[in-house]
């Protein structure tokens, strides 16, 4: 072992060695080197001196910038120090998942008075189930989109939430709706309705395992129970196809806006974007464009899409508001 | 992330990238043929509107001109023809009801389905008298049936930017 090995590295570099007689020109005090200094005239001090440590590098502005979203969302509030930003955040965005309920609600505690629940109960409760599956079907692409993480709790909320609104629109199906052949055939009269049955029966046991206790029981197999979730997907898909009839212009009557008001369109619209970010070549290539700092070209290439995506949300948005209103105020259409 | 710098990894790189672009590309030119088309929603609107109003109109006026012709001296005829206009009725409003029409004039046609109704009710009333004395005294009261189908109609040809139709009932 030479001299140099003799060193102790936990005095480096700001800890001066405490055994130092001689005065050192920086003001500090050191201990003299045990070794004639102009042995090492072109010491690389302290890299040379010290082989295996690697000097600490400078932390980039760059990576530091992208972690800050969901750095940002962890800390404390500002105005409500007892929560994170990222809690208060989840609270309310969490809250739109009970808008179909509450549009419901009168329906449910009038027993369905002018027949109300007839009428309009599968466009309130089954939109608000299409658009809370949508949503949570968005939150995996939207990390990939995005890198933010924070807002991955909402994917299991509305997935839950998916469910718990099928389960109680294929309930008060069951009980109001005027298909006839008694509660099986107001569940499973028609093809569109076996569809949307299948939908809620698939969704059971992903609901009862959406929760961490299941996942750390089930292992494994979780991951592939809830995939699943494609099944539902293409269901859901079909369910809305059948419903419209798989006619490509809504026939000869229905509204000034056959092909934005169709529900089978406004799904693929959606689905659409939502499929290719999933695709692994697509992922690859967007978390490497943002990891290269060029995330204007994912926004760019994305962009259309986009707009397809929230254009189609619109219509469902506004379909749920518009039967929700009549619901609330006891005023189902004519039809 | 580290680049990738092989062939491979760069083509499947360019294979994610395209798998995203022709797509929105495709999208991009929907959205711009959207922009026209959604534009034209009111003007098809009205368009479904006149298809269904103009042959409704002409069957009734001669239905009612039928009914004119024969009151004063052939019962079962002006019944009939009075059965001609329900089933005219009827079927208008059975097809508007599957049109959605915009928030503006979408109560009317409620209103004007309700009033339709009210008159197909008191014609099938009217085809119940056993004299032709009896058939024109309903005369009056289809007067008034009619002059709130109309009153409706105007509204909802008005919201719909269509002219007023003088002399017809839709």
């Amino acid at each position: 072992m030479s001299q140099r090995d003799t060193v102790q590295e936990g005095h480096y570099p700001y800890q001066e060695p405490p055994y130092a007689e001689s005065h050192y020109p920086g003001g500090g005090s050191y201990q003299e080197a045990p070794y004639r200094e102009a042995a090492y005239p072109d010491d690389d001090y302290p890299q040379a001196f010290y082989p295996e440590h690697e000097e600490p590098e400078a932390p980039k502005p760059k990576a530091k910038k992208k972690k800050s979203i969901d750095a940002w969302m962890a800390q404390q509030s500002t105005n409500f120090p007892r929560f994170k930003r990222r809690t208060i955040a989840l609270f309310f965005l969490r809250l739109p998942a009970f808008v179909p309920w509450f549009f419901i609600l009168r329906g449910w505690l009038s027993l369905n008075a002018k027949d109300v629940l007839t009428l309009s109960e599968a466009d309130v409760l089954g939109t608000g189930g299409e658009a809370t599956f949508l949503i949570a079907v968005s939150i995996t692409p939207l990390i990939t989109l995005t890198g933010a993480r924070w807002y991955a709790p909402l994917r299991r909320w509305y997935g839950i939430f998916f469910a718990l609104i099928g389960i109680s629109d294929a309930t008060t199906a069951a009980i109001t709706t005027s298909f006839s052949g008694g509660v099986f055939g107001r569940l499973a009269g028609h093809t569109f309705l076996v569809t949307g049955f299948l939908i809620v029966l698939i969704a059971i046991p992903l609901l009862l395992t959406a929760n961490t206790p299941a996942q750390r029981k089930l292992g494994t197999y979780w991951k592939k129970l809830q995939k699943m979730t494609y099944v539902i997907w293409g269901f859901v898909i079909l369910h809305l196809a059948l419903l419209d009839g798989l006619k490509p212009f809504d026939g000869p009557q229905g509204d000034g806006d056959p092909v934005f008001h169709q529900r089978f369109y406004q799904i693929v619209a959606i689905s659409l974007p939502l499929v290719l970010l999933r695709l692994p070549p697509v992922k690859r290539w967007v978390t490497e464009t943002r990891a290269a700092g060029q995330q204007w070209k994912v926004w760019c290439a994305i962009a259309p899409m986009a707009a397809l995506y929230i254009l189609a949300f619109a219509f469902i948005f506004n379909e749920e508001i518009f039967t929700g209103l009549q619901v609330m105020t006891l005023h189902p259409p004519a039809n | 992330m580290k680049e990738r710098s092989d062939g491979k990894a760069s083509g499947k790189n360019i294979t994610g990238f395209l798998l995203i672009a022709v797509p929105s590309a495709v999208v991009l030119v929907l959205l711009i043929l959207a922009v026209p088309y959604y534009a034209g929603a009111s003007e098809r609107i009205s368009s479904l509107y006149t298809n269904l109003a103009v042959p409704a109109d002409r069957a009734l006026t001669a239905d009612i001109d039928g009914y004119s012709l024969n009151q004063h001296r052939n019962l079962a005829a002006a019944k009939l023809y009075l059965l001609k206009q329900v089933q005219a009725e009827a079927s208008f409003d059975n097809q508007l009801g599957e049109i959605t029409f915009p928030p503006g004039p979408d109560p009317h046609v409620d209103l004007l389905i309700a009033a339709d109704q009210k008159r197909i009710k008191l014609i099938r009333l009217q085809m119940q008298a056993k004299t032709l004395r009896k058939l024109r005294s309903f005369n009056a009261r289809d007067l008034a049936a009619n002059a709130a189908v109309e009153a409706q109609v105007t509204i909802i040809r008005q919201d719909l930017g269509l002219p007023a139709d003088s002399g017809a009932l839709y």
